[in-house]
Formats: structure tokens, C-alpha cells, sequence
């Protein structure tokens, strides 16, 4: 199972969305583990198991885009799902450009995240 | 000089030759001798550091007169000496016991003349003398001192006033006197002239009834007192030289008052009636003059004061203010006619039916009941009445049927020993409604520009919403599915449903701020700490600074900075100049992306706030122009911002000013009064 990337990580600067989305996904049977800032993801993240990673977008310091640009930089293809309070198609077009799988406004319905997680989580196995 | 040399001289030699004519040989004094006379006046008239020119003057004149009767060159030496000492022994008296040259116009100058050189003089300068005229021709001592004593003081009463008057009055007089004063001297003199003459037997057969000096002077006095009355201490004067001079001239001529008399005694007893009435008439002369110089200076003043009080009226009747005087107790004694007039139309609730005689501080007592205003009215003026303060003022309403009225009473001390004030209420309805109208169209425009800010935090809003919102969503979806598990995890649902509340909680705290923020409310200044407030905005902003990317950082001050304000428009100006500043930044470069807001409790019991932005700046000229209503640089702007704000901080006592940073963007500044638990 370790091989498996099975983790979904959450980053978020919002400590209750950190935690509801954490105990959504666990009830669900993911693995979770979340940062509340980009640059705590980017220094204490084990790319290797991201099954998927929940980014958000507006964060003081580093924002979503940021933390993508470095991942991608650093040649981890990691299926990331943006998520965002304020988004606009703008936004949405930016994100899908930097390779995300999927852009999820907040606040987002249950079916629609796990929709999208499962989605990001099997492409990700697929295509290792 | 030299003409008063000269003028000296002359009047020395004919005062001599006249002398000479007055005398009944073979005694060698004079019955009037006008030479010591002359010089006492040229003395009194002149410097003391010039008294040796007029001495001098006088020697040749001396020598020259006295030479006529071939007397002995000591003797007349020796005379010379003498009289100077007479003349230098009155002016000196005089100077040092009166003023030089004196006017004679007060009964002290007059009595100290008097005394100095119409007494003291002659009595003294009498002993030498008489030594000199007994040691050089063998005349008997008393004899000389007596008759030199009495002629000498009667010429110097009558001769020196004359002389010094003339000199220093006599062409202002010429000048300035009404034609009508100039003719009723000349008349006096000459009907002096013409009784004296028919007295004394010179005109006419004279009154054959009459025997001796004493009668006919007598006769004159009349004239002699109508002269005094009317001419002062100058013509008083004048007219008791001339008879002495009539009179003198008959007894040496031997005229009918005087035929069959001895010669000695009647000379002495013509120069004793003589002095005794130049005395007190000159006495009186001086009294009245400055007697009637204390009354027109007393009519002067009187009209002064009549002249003060129809101004005084005048100003009082034309003010508007109703004003009242009241005196120590608080009583009226005096009211202005717009206070009369006041009872009529809406009129100041204390003051309507009161007048002269009524109690005001009484009436503010029993107003103070029902008004607390009337409370401030009589603690303001027992103040000003016991003197602890110079005045107060006061404006209050007062609710009429026609609607609210507002007076202003002013209520100043009246300065005077007994004390007093005054007080004046004024109708300021007018001025109040307007004062009230322009604020409440500032707080409906400040209002309006708090509603319309809103509107740029929309996106700030939404963020502040959706971050509960969907900590909530997923909370719940969890909560639903480890109930579904079993058996089912409790303490999960339990974490859930706390979290679920607090997240809720932080929404309705979103709604709550926004909905105080927008609220429209009558302004409240309560004490408040600045650190607070600019917290809670920055947080209401916090989302926007997010989406914006910038960064705001606070560097507060360590103690509370409390000002006494409405925190709403506090909050509203912080919030303007938080948004100007992020609208500042704009695009800007990343690394000039922050906002400093800093709060400092000054020195100046002010709490200094200032927002500094990394932005653009200000531009040049425009420094002045961003206060003013519909100034904007934005597109989009309305320019009320600033306007608003500053109409916000000014209403509290406040300053707002910018600056552009030395390291590039602005800093906008304000500051305000620190309030110190109801001290301020």
C-alpha cells in the first residue's frame, strides 16, 4: 500500500475548511493530511503520495497558482484540484492552464468535491 | 533776551521816575515804588540761570534815575543792592514754594505770591534798606523801614501780578477773549478810572463830604469786586493799581480827600487800606478762577457722562439680544427694549415677564425644576456674580407650539465696585436649525458613502462568508456519514457539531459587523480605543488585503489610544483609507505590496493614526485638492471619500492630513483628541 498514493492533501488558510473538508474526506476512506499555508506544503509535503491535492487559491504569502508553479517546477505531476471562494471564469481558465484536473468554487457541494476527488485520485493511478 | 534786557531797563527807569513822582521829599522812599516790582516780575518771568542778564539790565537803568537827585554814587549803589535783594528774595519764595512763572489763577499759587513776595520780601529786604539810608543820610531807621516796607509790598501786590499776567496771558487774551469780554474790561477800567478820579478829587470838584484815603476807596470797591468777578485775578489787579496809582497821585497832589491832612499819615493810611483790600480781593480773585475752572471741568464731565449714557442707550436699544443688568443680588436694573419687547413672540423661557425690579438669578432658581439648562443658567451666573468667573454662555431649547427655539444667554461681569452682570439672551433658532440641517445631510451623506464602500467589499464579503459556509457543508456532509457508520462515531459528531457552531458563529459575525456598519444611526461619542478599532476593520478587510494581495501589517500602540468618538465613522474613515491605500498599490510590484497602519498616543494628548501604502504617491497639486468634495484620481471615484472623512475627524475635534513617503507611496494621517476620563 505505501507505493499507493492514496493521500489527499488539503491546503488551505482556513482552519475550518481545513478541518471539514479533512473529516469529509476521511469519512469517505481518504487518507488526509493538511497545510495550512503553501510554503508549509511545499517544505513538509511527500509529493510522492499525493493521490490528489486540494489547492486553494487566495492565501496570504504564496497563493495556489504559486505552490502549483513550484510542484510543476520541480517535475511532480500532482493531480491538483483548485478551490476558491471568488472565483471567476478568468480564474478558472488561469488554473486548467496550469494543469490543474479541476477548479471547485466554495462553497461547493458535497457530490461535486468527492466527484472531483475521486476523479483526480483515479487519473492520478491511472497514469502513474 | 536782549529784548527783555532792554524792555527790563526801560521799565526799571520809568517805574523809578514814577517812584520819584509818588514821593513826598524830603523822605527818600516812595509811597509806590514800581522798580522792585519790575524786577520781581522779570525774575518770576525768567530762568534762574538768566536772572544775572536781568540784573544786570537793571543796573544802568538804576544808576541812571537815581543820578537825577544827585545822591551819593554808595548810596546808590547800595539802594541797588537793596532792591535786588527784595526782587531775588520774592522769586526765589515763590519758585521754591509755588511755580514759575506763576499764573496766580489758584488761591494757593495766589496765596503763596502773597506771602512770598508781597510780604516776606519787603519785610526783609526793608531792614538793609532802611541801615543803608540811616548810615548814608542820617534818616531816622523805623521811620525809612516803615514807610519803605508798606510802599513796597503794596507795589509789589499791586504791580508784579499785573506785569506777570501780561506777559504771559496778555496776547492770548487779545487773541483769543470775545469781543464781548474785551468791551466789558475796557468798561470796568474806565468807570473805575472815572469814579476813582471823581473820588479822589482829581476829576471834578470831588465829594466834599468825604475826608481821608478810606472812604473814597470804599466807594471803588464795587467796581474793584465787579472786576474781580468778572476779569479773574488779572483784572482785579489791574483795576487796584489804578486807584492806588489815582489815589497816590491826588494825596501827593494834595487833593480835596486829602487837603488839611498830614502828609505821613495819610500816605500810611492810603497804602493800609490799600493792602488790606488788595488782599483778600486778590485771595478771592484767584479762589473764583479756580473755582470756576472746577465747574467747567465738572459740566465738561457731566456732559461727558450725559454724552456716555445716550450711547450707552443708543448701543443697548439697537441691539436685538433682549439684555438685562442686573446688579450683585441678581435684581434688574436696567433692560435693553428688544427685552421688553421679547415678552411678545417666542421668547427666552426665563427671561419672558421679567423687568426692572425682578429677581433674574430668582427666576433661573425656580426654572431649574423642570430645565436643567436654568440649573446651568444659575451656577454660570452666581460665578460671574461672586466674581470666581468673568462670564459664560449658554444655548438651550425651548418648545413652543410653533416648533423648537433655541437661545443663546451670554452673561458677562459688569465692572464696577458694587458688581453686577449682564446678561443677554439671543434667538439663535435660525443659525441652530441651519447647524442642524447641514449635519444631518452630513450623516446622511457619510451614510451613503459607508453603504457605497460597502460596495467595493463585496468580494471581501463573499470570502468571509463562503470560508464558514464551507467549513459548515463539510462539516455536516462528515457529521451525516460517520452517523452512518456502525456503530457510529459519536465523538467525531460531537467535534463536528462544535466546530459547525463556531463556524456559524463567524458568519453571524460577518452579518452583525456589516449590519452595524451600514446601520444609520444618530452619531453616538462614546470613549473607545483606536488599537480596537482599526483591528476590527483590518479584519473586515483582511479578505480583500487577501484577494488583492497585499499585505497590511499593524503597528499598534502598546497602550489603549482612546479617543472620545462615534465608532462607526472612526471605523468608516480607517476603512476609506485602508481601501484608497489598496486601490494605491493597485497593480503595483510585488515587493511594494503593504500597508503599515500604525496608532501612537502622542504628547499632545492627541492619538495620532496613519495609513502608509507602498503605492503611487501623491501627485504633485494635489496635496491640497484631496480633501475637497468630487476630488478623485480614480476612474471610477467619486472623490467623496476623503471629504467625508474629513468632515468625520474635523466633527471630532480632529486633523487630517497626507504625505508622500520618502521611500515612494503616501501616508495619510489623522489625529484626534485623547480623551482622559471626562477631563477633556
Amino acid at each position: 500500500m505505501t507505493d499507493l498514493k492514496t493521500t489527499v492533501v488539503v491546503v488551505d488558510d482556513d482552519l475550518s475548511v481545513r478541518r471539514g473538508l479533512e473529516r469529509l474526506l476521511r469519512s469517505t476512506g481518504y487518507e488526509v493530511e493538511t497545510f495550512e499555508s503553501g510554503r508549509s506544503f511545499i517544505e513538509h509535503g511527500d509529493y510522492g503520495r499525493i493521490a490528489c491535492l486540494l489547492l486553494d487559491v487566495r492565501m496570504p504569502g504564496q497563493s495556489g497558482f504559486d505552490v502549483q508553479r513550484v510542484l510543476v517546477g520541480a517535475g511532480h505531476k500532482v493531480p491538483t484540484i483548485f478551490i476558491t471562494g471568488h472565483g471567476d471564469v478568468a480564474m478558472a481558465v488561469q488554473a486548467m492552464k496550469a494543469g490543474a484536473v479541476d477548479f471547485i468554487a466554495k462553497p461547493f457541494d458535497e457530490e461535486t468535491l468527492l466527484a472531483a476527488v475521486h476523479q483526480a485520485v483515479s487519473t492520478g493511478t491511472k497514469v502513474p | 533776551m536782549s529784548t527783555s534786557a532792554i524792555l527790563i531797563a526801560f521799565g526799571y527807569y520809568a517805574g523809578a521816575n514814577l517812584g520819584f513822582l509818588l514821593r513826598f521829599p524830603p523822605s527818600t522812599p516812595s509811597v509806590l515804588w514800581p522798580p522792585n516790582s519790575i524786577l520781581t516780575a522779570a525774575l518770576l518771568l525768567t530762568p534762574p540761570r538768566r536772572w544775572w542778564i536781568c540784573l544786570l539790565a537793571a543796573l544802568p537803568a538804576h544808576l541812571a534815575a537815581e543820578f537825577q537827585v544827585a545822591w551819593p554814587t554808595t548810596l546808590v549803589l547800595a539802594l541797588f543792592l537793596t532792591n535786588c535783594s527784595e526782587a531775588l528774595i520774592a522769586a526765589v519764595g515763590v519758585r521754591l514754594l509755588s511755580d514759575a512763572p506763576t499764573r496766580l489763577d489758584t488761591l494757593r499759587r495766589m496765596s503763596v505770591f502773597i506771602g512770598a513776595a508781597g510780604l516776606v520780601a519787603p519785610f526783609l529786604s526793608s531792614f538793609l534798606d532802611a541801615g543803608v539810608v540811616t548810615t548814608l543820610r542820617g534818616e531816622a531807621y523805623w521811620l525809612v523801614w516803615g514807610t519803605r516796607f508798606f510802599s513796597n509790598v503794596l507795589t509789589e501786590l499791586l504791580l508784579v501780578p499785573v506785569i506777570v499776567m501780561t506777559a504771559t496771558l496778555g496776547r492770548a487774551w487779545i487773541t483769543h477773549a470775545s469781543r464781548a469780554r474785551k468791551a466789558e474790561a475796557v468798561l470796568v477800567l474806565a468807570a473805575l478810572v472815572l469814579v476813582a478820579g471823581w473820588a479822589f478829587g482829581v476829576i471834578g470838584g470831588g465829594p466834599r463830604v468825604l475826608e481821608g484815603p478810606v472812604a473814597p476807596v470804599v466807594l471803588l470797591l464795587p467796581i474793584v469786586l465787579l472786576a474781580m468777578a468778572r476779569l479773574g485775578s488779572a483784572g482785579a489787579s489791574l483795576c487796584l493799581l489804578t486807584t492806588a496809582l489815582i489815589a497816590v497821585g491826588a494825596a501827593v497832589n494834595g487833593r480835596a480827600p486829602f487837603a488839611g491832612m498830614p502828609l505821613a499819615e495819610t500816605v500810611m493810611e492810603l497804602q493800609m487800606v490799600l493792602i488790606v483790600m488788595a488782599i483778600p480781593v486778590l485771595c478771592l480773585a484767584a479762589g473764583m478762577m479756580e473755582r470756576r475752572r472746577g465747574l467747567r471741568r465738572f459740566a465738561r464731565r457731566v456732559a461727558e457722562l450725559r454724552a456716555n449714557e445716550a450711547l450707552r442707550s443708543a448701543i443697548l436699544a439697537s441691539l436685538n439680544s433682549a439684555v438685562a443688568v442686573l446688579d450683585e443680588d441678581g435684581q434688574i436694573i436696567a433692560v435693553n427694549t428688544s427685552w421688553t419687547r421679547a415678552s411678545d413672540g417666542p421668547a427666552c423661557p426665563i427671561s419672558a415677564g421679567l423687568g426692572v425690579g425682578d429677581n433674574f438669578l430668582e427666576a433661573c432658581r425656580q426654572a431649574a425644576g423642570d430645565a436643567p439648562y436654568a440649573a446651568a443658567a444659575v451656577s454660570g451666573i452666581t460665578g460671574v456674580l461672586g466674581g470666581t468667573r468673568a462670564g459664560f454662555t449658554l444655548e438651550y431649547p425651548c418648545r413652543r407650539e410653533a416648533g423648537e427655539y433655541w437661545f443663546a444667554m451670554s452673561v458677562v461681569r459688569l465692572d464696577r465696585p458694587e458688581g453686577g452682570a449682564v446678561v443677554s439672551c439671543t434667538d439663535v433658532s435660525e443659525r441652530k436649525r441651519a447647524e442642524l440641517h447641514v449635519e444631518q445631510n452630513r450623516q446622511e451623506l457619510t451614510h451613503f458613502m459607508r453603504v457605497s464602500m460597502m460596495g467595493e467589499l463585496t468580494a471581501s464579503l463573499a470570502h468571509e462568508l463562503n470560508q464558514p459556509l464551507t467549513g459548515i457543508m463539510a462539516n455536516a456532509a462528515a457529521g451525516l456519514r460517520f452517523l452512518g457508520t456502525v456503530p457510529p462515531k459519536l465523538d467525531e459528531v460531537r467535534e463536528i457539531l462544535a466546530d459547525i457552531l463556531a463556524d456559524d458563529k463567524r458568519a453571524g459575525d460577518v452579518i452583525q459587523r456589516l449590519r452595524e456598519f451600514l446601520r444609520k444611526s444618530e452619531p453616538r461619542r462614546v470613549p473607545l480605543d483606536v488599537n480596537l478599532l482599526t483591528q476590527d476593520v483590518v479584519r473586515l478587510l483582511g479578505s480583500d488585503a487577501v484577494i488583492r494581495s497585499v499585505t497590511i501589517r499593524l503597528e499598534l500602540d502598546d497602550k489603549p489610544a482612546i479617543v472620545c468618538a462615534d465608532g462607526v465613522q472612526l471605523q468608516q474613515v480607517i476603512l476609506n483609507l485602508l481601501l484608497n491605500a489598496m486601490d494605491a498599490i493597485g497593480d503595483g510590484p510585488d515587493d511594494r505590496r503593504s500597508i503599515v497602519v500604525r496608532t501612537h498616543n502622542t504628547e499632545l494628548e492627541t492619538v495620532h493614526v496613519s495609513v502608509e501604502d507602498s503605492g503611487t504617491g501623491l501627485k504633485t497639486g494635489n496635496r491640497e485638492m484631496l480633501f475637497e468634495p468630487f476630488f478623485t484620481t480614480k476612474p471610477t471615484g467619486m472623490g467623496m471619500g476623503l471629504a467625508i472623512s474629513r468632515s468625520i475627524i474635523e466633527a471630532h475635534d480632529g486633523v487630517i492630513w497626507a504625505l508622500d513617503n520618502a521611500t515612494g507611496g503616501a501616508t495619510f494621517h489623522f489625529a484626534l483628541p485623547e480623551f482622559r476620563g471626562g477631563a477633556t
